[in-house]
């Protein structure tokens, strides 16, 4: 049905006043942006650690940079007949076969997306190639080794204050399940 | 016995007397011509012969004349009555014999007598019947011209009351004449408004009839709009698109760059740059795309208010085409109205002549009234001279008995 007030309010301003109220939220979201506190200063001695961030879900993570392949979106992804959850199917990467990999499902964690995550975090380490589903590969960050908190959990090294998860890729990229799924195929 | 002596003046007796004197006086002049000797003693037989011609004189009247007398008398009496007014009396039949000459001229004396006092009783009888007829035809008379003149007023009243009655209608008709003009001028006013109603509403089918067109052009911009919009769409996914593989590409140069440590340095803020280009890219197209969005959404509004549009002109024509019919029906009516108010009129202008007339003849009608009061009024008072007369009369009739 017609959305009446939408369309009053459409009708009864024209051009040039949406054009202000556009120019106006613009600017002060510009000026909240500027208005945010810069990120503290830190030394340039302090150890950093190479990350790239991906947002998954509701969650963000990091994964060193340095078993990072490339990024990529997902196209023609096949499925894989009677595997886990967690492996979606295969890409061809550069002409070589790359398992898609679900974090979630793998880490049994809740999966309620309204949008499935259609780019792909290459990953390479202990010579396993994944292509790691994600919504969105955010960044390339350096952490400041001394903000990350340590946390003892399976596949995670800590968790920053910026809430983003390190994933641990020595033992993920290690398990058991992957490792079988490697020799099966 | 005295009157046996005055008798003897009577003239029958004296004329007998003197007859009998003479009679006697012949003879004896006759005896002594013829015997002279007796001369002497025969004048004396002269005394005697008179007093024997009184005696019988005497003798006569008595025997013949008393009786008569007698009855002449009664006679006399008796008309004597009739004369004082008592018409029943008759004279009696005389006691003498028809066989003397006076007995028959006496008993013809009182048949006609007694004939012409029939008559008279007979007469004054029938008079004073008509005398009565009279008095009791003149009380009728009397009465009828009473109730004429009681009538004649009524009517007097009557025709003066109908007279202003009349003057009434004419007054209510002549102003029904005059407002039937008024409706009358009203209604051709409201033929001539409808006539200018009617043409409002052809002009009125013809701007929704360009209404009509030019929605319709309308509605044929939009959907070029619209598919233009759509176009638009295309090109902004595919530069997103674009966006999204220079994201990637930086992405991956970035990755490259902190994968490389120290030297890469120079080469991430390139990365870097380049990743920026692309966020912008790609916020500006999210900018076009939610506008454009609006616009589609504006452009879906405008369609469907071009269409509602369309519908209403639809309607709207079929509501004027309804209110033009409406307005002809109505102009005919009030056409029908102001040809009956015009008929109304004149017919009233005519029942004023007509209240004219009958205001006239009332007049008439109260002239002829008052003429037959004067009139009956002079037949009461002759009747009432005619009753005078008669009443008169009638007290002279009262003295006679009949």
């Amino acid at each position: 049905m017609l959305e009446l007030d939408w369309l009053r309010d459409y009708l009864e301003t024209d051009d040039s006043t949406r054009q202000e109220r556009a120019l106006a939220a613009r600017l002060q979201e510009r000026a909240r942006a500027y208005a945010a506190l810069p990120p503290p200063e830190l030394p340039e001695s302090i150890e950093r650690l190479p990350v790239v961030t991906f947002t998954l879900g509701s969650d963000r993570y990091a994964l060193d940079v340095r078993v990072v392949r490339g990024v990529r979106p997902l196209e023609r992804l096949t499925r894989v007949p009677a595997v886990p959850p967690f492996y979606q199917g295969v890409v061809n990467v550069r002409g070589r076969m790359t398992t898609v990999f679900e974090l979630r499902a793998f880490l049994d964690l809740p999966i309620d997306d309204s949008t499935p995550p259609q780019e792909l975090l290459l990953a390479e380490a202990n010579g396993l190639l994944l292509a790691m589903r994600t919504h969105h590969v955010d960044d390339v960050l350096f952490l400041p080794k001394p903000e990350i908190n340590p946390f003892h959990a399976p596949y995670t090294l800590g968790i920053t204050p910026e809430r983003i998860v390190l994933l641990d890729h020595e033992t993920l990229f290690s398990d058991e399940r992957l490792i079988v799924e490697r020799s099966s195929s | 016995m005295m009157r046996s002596l005055s008798l003897i003046w009577h003239p029958t007796v004296l004329m007998t007397a003197v007859a009998c004197g003479l009679v006697m006086a012949g003879f004896l002049l006759v005896l002594t011509a013829t015997q002279p000797q007796l001369e002497a003693n025969v004048w004396g037989g002269l005394p005697v012969a008179v007093a024997v011609g009184f005696v019988f004189g005497v003798v006569n009247y008595v025997l013949s004349y008393r009786r008569m007398d007698a009855l002449l008398s009664e006679y006399t009496a008796v008309l004597g009555r009739v004369a004082a007014g008592n018409l029943t009396e008759r004279l009696p039949a005389p006691s003498l014999s028809v066989s003397t000459r006076e007995g028959r001229t006496l008993h013809a004396l009182v048949d006609a007598t007694n004939h012409m006092l029939d008559k008279l009783q007979t007469l004054v009888k029938d008079f004073h019947a008509a005398l009565q007829r009279l008095e009791a035809d003149t009380q009728a008379i009397l009465a009828a011209t009473q109730r004429q003149i009681n009538m004649a007023n009524e009517q007097d009243a009557v025709v003066t009351e109908t007279t202003a009655t009349v003057n009434e209608v004419r007054a209510t008709v002549t102003e029904t004449a005059e407002r039937a003009q008024t409706v009358a001028e009203v209604a051709q006013l409201s033929v001539n408004i409808s006539r200018a109603g009617i043409d409002a509403v052809s002009e009125t089918i013809e701007g929704m009839d360009i209404i009509r067109r030019k929605v319709e052009d309308i509605a044929d911009n939009i959907l070029v709009l619209s598919e233009h919009t759509q176009q638009i769409g295309e090109i902004i996914a595919a530069v997103n698109a674009l966006a999204d593989q220079s994201r990637m590409l930086a992405l991956n140069a970035s990755v490259e760059a902190a994968r490389a440590g120290e030297e890469g340095k120079g080469f991430a803020v390139v990365a870097l740059e380049v990743r920026n280009l692309a966020d912008q890219n790609r916020d500006a197209t999210v900018q076009v795309r939610e506008i454009l969005s609006e616009i589609q959404r504006a452009t879906n509004m405008a369609v469907m208010v071009t269409e509602e549009g369309s519908k209403g002109v639809d309607s709207g024509q079929v509501l004027v085409n309804k209110a033009g019919d409406a307005i002809r029906e109505l102009a005919k009516a009030i056409e029908d109205a102001a040809l009956a108010a015009m008929q109304i009129a004149a017919s009233t202008r005519q029942q004023t002549i007509g209240m004219d007339q009958l205001t006239g003849a009332m007049r008439t009608i109260k002239h002829v009234t008052t003429e037959t009061v004067s009139s009956t009024m002079q037949v009461e008072a002759s009747v009432q001279r005619l009753r005078d007369a008669a009443a008169r009369v009638s007290t002279l009739l009262g003295d006679l008995t009949f």
